[in-house]
């Protein structure tokens, strides 16, 4: 009798913890309808002609090879692999592919040096023309950018997608910046200012259409270039009509889509929902296992409700002086307090990650309304040299301008350090200043 | 029935081996049970008290996956005990060591979590964790921890009626073979959890 009963009790435990291992292994809850709806409308498909985006991709395509042609296939191969279950074998080939086209000799940092670009253009023109010969290819292909219509990322790629090699890419502008330079020093301005306001315009589009943090921020970081060049350009002697009107043109106020975050957080949240949903195809082993730690749709919700109650979209669209008094007031425990809940037990791995990855965008908002900031340094600068305003009228000036080109944050007027000749505000983060040489 | 003591069964000698005469294995599985339970409360409780975790999700682990730990426990080194004890003469059933190990187990589990909760308790106060701290918050436990394994030790060797040394041979080959299946089984999900059931793996399994 007790042994019958001890094999029964030994079987029904067996089963019972089978049934839950199996059961916890198949369930996952259903999406949140709103988060469906958010993710419901179609964005462009990448591979298609006009899409600057690929050719960005490709932009270091070996020798010869057209950045169109080498970045479709780049992205075709990324699909395959991933549909094949073989990323880590794709990121391994990409590693080990040194064909690729590479920019050649060092770029000057200018930051600190008075005249920026301008000066060293007309100082070092050997070291200017070397570098425009040694990347020859890279930066007609940089040129070649401006061509395509449209750009697309690929957001629901997910954040495995290639990425671009941007650092080519932003080195090639500037040695076209440093050429443009030295081509203003040699005499007639208008032609060459007109070329940066048309580098600029394209790098204007690049932000509004930008659907991610990485192009967003290079596009920030590739437009102070061409701020600084015009303001160098424009403090460094009397412009006439025509170029001032250039100048002006490359430094006018930002529209709300170029420099507002709203719509590239949208596509940052958008490109984790669809990393979330592809997790599993990446992950190894596929199958069991995976199916036991890991669930998309739990996973997903979390992240939705947490998007939610951060409520990022709204902060992205604030006035620079709103965010400022956001962020302090977040930097006193904005974190949300996440702690392993029940869904636990049937998503560990989600949950774990859930609790792990706590995104901060407050410091790359930060970073547009930095960039607000130094357009209104530059055309301060260009402004001061146009009125001729002298260093004892200079804070006057700026207290003078601090409604249109004060600091973004306080609504002040810029400060002024007469023995640097220069003029600052804080940036966002309190830790650096953003500053321009007069 | 005689009614038992936890005090009792930690500490007398011959307890632990009159209580697992006097009750019936379905006890012995219970007790399993409640080992498991107690010895998933020792990490979750700290979790829900350090707010990783909350008290819903510990509760559930404790109740879901407590008693299955007990079981996995129980069943593999009573079997492991009662094949290296058949091997060395031993006369005990393998029931016998099951009953053994359920009632040993369960001071065991208790000696771990009120280790773990005093040094939860400590961390809460703000008590720095020195070493002559440290070595304080443990002796209960350590004491607790150190009769049941005596107890233990000293049932298994009276049950399977082996002399001192046999019985320190057979005690000590039981660990170490539980300590290897241990690894070998944990090594095994790691290399599926590392390569999956892929080309990877198989090729390290033998072909046909």
């Amino acid at each position: 009798m007790s042994v019958t009963l001890m094999r029964w009790t030994k079987a029904a435990v067996i089963c019972f913890y089978l049934l839950l291992i199996v059961g916890l292994a198949l369930y996952d809850e259903k999406l949140s309808p709103q988060l469906v709806r958010d993710m419901a409308q179609p964005l462009p498909e990448v591979i298609e002609p006009g899409n600057g985006w690929i050719a960005f991709l490709g932009f270091d395509a070996p020798p010869g090879v057209s950045p169109y042609v080498h970045g479709e296939a780049e992205m075709r191969k990324y699909r395959d692999a991933r549909l094949a279950g073989k990323l880590s074998e794709l990121s391994r080939a990409a590693d080990a592919d040194k064909s690729g086209l590479h920019f050649k000799g060092k770029v000057p940092t200018f930051y600190g040096m008075k005249g920026g670009m301008a000066a060293f253009a007309a100082a070092h023109p050997d070291e200017v023309a070397a570098l425009g010969r040694d990347n020859e290819e890279l930066l007609r292909r940089y040129e070649g950018l401006r061509t395509y219509p449209r750009y697309s990322e690929p957001v629901d790629d997910g954040f495995l997608a290639p990425i671009p090699g941007y650092a080519p890419i932003k080195k090639s502008c500037q040695v076209k910046l440093l050429q443009l330079a030295g081509k203003a020093g040699q005499g007639v301005l208008s032609g060459p200012l007109e070329r940066v306001r048309e580098d600029a315009e394209f790098w204007r589009s690049i932000a509004r259409s930008s659907n991610t943090l990485i192009s967003r921020m290079v596009a920030f970081a590739i437009l102070k270039l061409h701020f600084r060049v015009a303001a160098d350009l424009g403090g460094s002697r009397q412009l006439n009509g025509k170029e001032l009107a250039i100048v002006e043109e490359i430094l006018r106020p930002f529209d709300r889509s170029e420099i507002g975050l709203a719509g590239t957080l949208r596509g940052e949240f958008r490109c984790l929902q669809q990393s979330l949903r592809l997790l599993p195809l990446e992950a190894k082993p596929r199958g069991f296992v995976t199916t036991l730690l890991y669930k998309p749709n739990a996973t997903r919700n979390r992240h939705y409700d947490d998007w939610q109650a951060l409520d990022y979209i709204r902060i992205a669209e604030m006035t620079p002086q709103q965010f400022a008094l956001e962020w302090k007031k977040a930097q006193v425990g904005r974190q949300l307090a996440r702690r392993l809940g029940i869904p636990f037990l049937y998503n560990p791995a989600g949950e774990i990650m859930w609790v792990r990855d706590q995104i901060d965008y407050f410091p790359y908002i930060a970073v547009g309304h930095d960039l607000e900031g130094f357009r209104r340094l530059a055309r301060l600068k260009v402004l001061a040299r146009a009125e001729n305003i002298s260093v004892d009228g200079m804070q006057q000036f700026l207290d003078s301008h601090k409604t249109e080109l004060g600091n973004p944050y306080s609504g002040g007027a810029m400060t002024w350090n007469p023995e640097k000749s220069s003029i600052s505000f804080p940036a966002g983060d309190g830790q650096y200043t953003m500053e321009i040489l007069l | 029935m005689k009614r038992t003591s936890l005090v009792h069964l930690a500490f007398g000698l011959r307890s632990v081996d009159e209580i697992a005469w006097a009750r019936t294995g379905i006890a012995a599985v219970i007790v399993n049970a409640v080992s498991g339970m107690v010895l998933v409360a020792a990490p979750v409780t700290p979790m829900s008290l350090e707010s990783i975790a909350t008290p819903a999700l510990g509760a559930l682990l404790i109740i879901l996956f407590g008693p299955l730990i007990g079981f996995f426990c129980s069943s593999i080194y009573a079997r492991l005990e009662w094949f290296v004890g058949t091997r060395l003469g031993g006369k005990a059933s393998l029931d016998d060591l099951y009953g053994i190990f359920a009632w040993s187990f369960l001071p065991l589990s208790v000696a771990l979590l009120l280790c773990t909760l005093l040094f939860s308790f400590l961390d809460a106060l703000k008590v720095p964790l020195e070493t002559v701290t440290m070595i304080a918050a443990s002796i209960p436990s350590l004491v607790i921890g150190y009769c049941s394994l005596r107890n233990y030790c000293s049932n298994v060797i009276a049950v399977q009626q082996y002399t001192r040394l046999r019985g320190a041979v057979s005690l000590v080959l039981t660990f170490a073979l539980f300590l290897m299946v241990i690894m070998v089984a944990g090594g095994f999900l790691l290399l599926i959890l590392r390569y999956g059931m892929s080309e990877n793996l198989k090729a390290l399994l033998p072909r046909p």
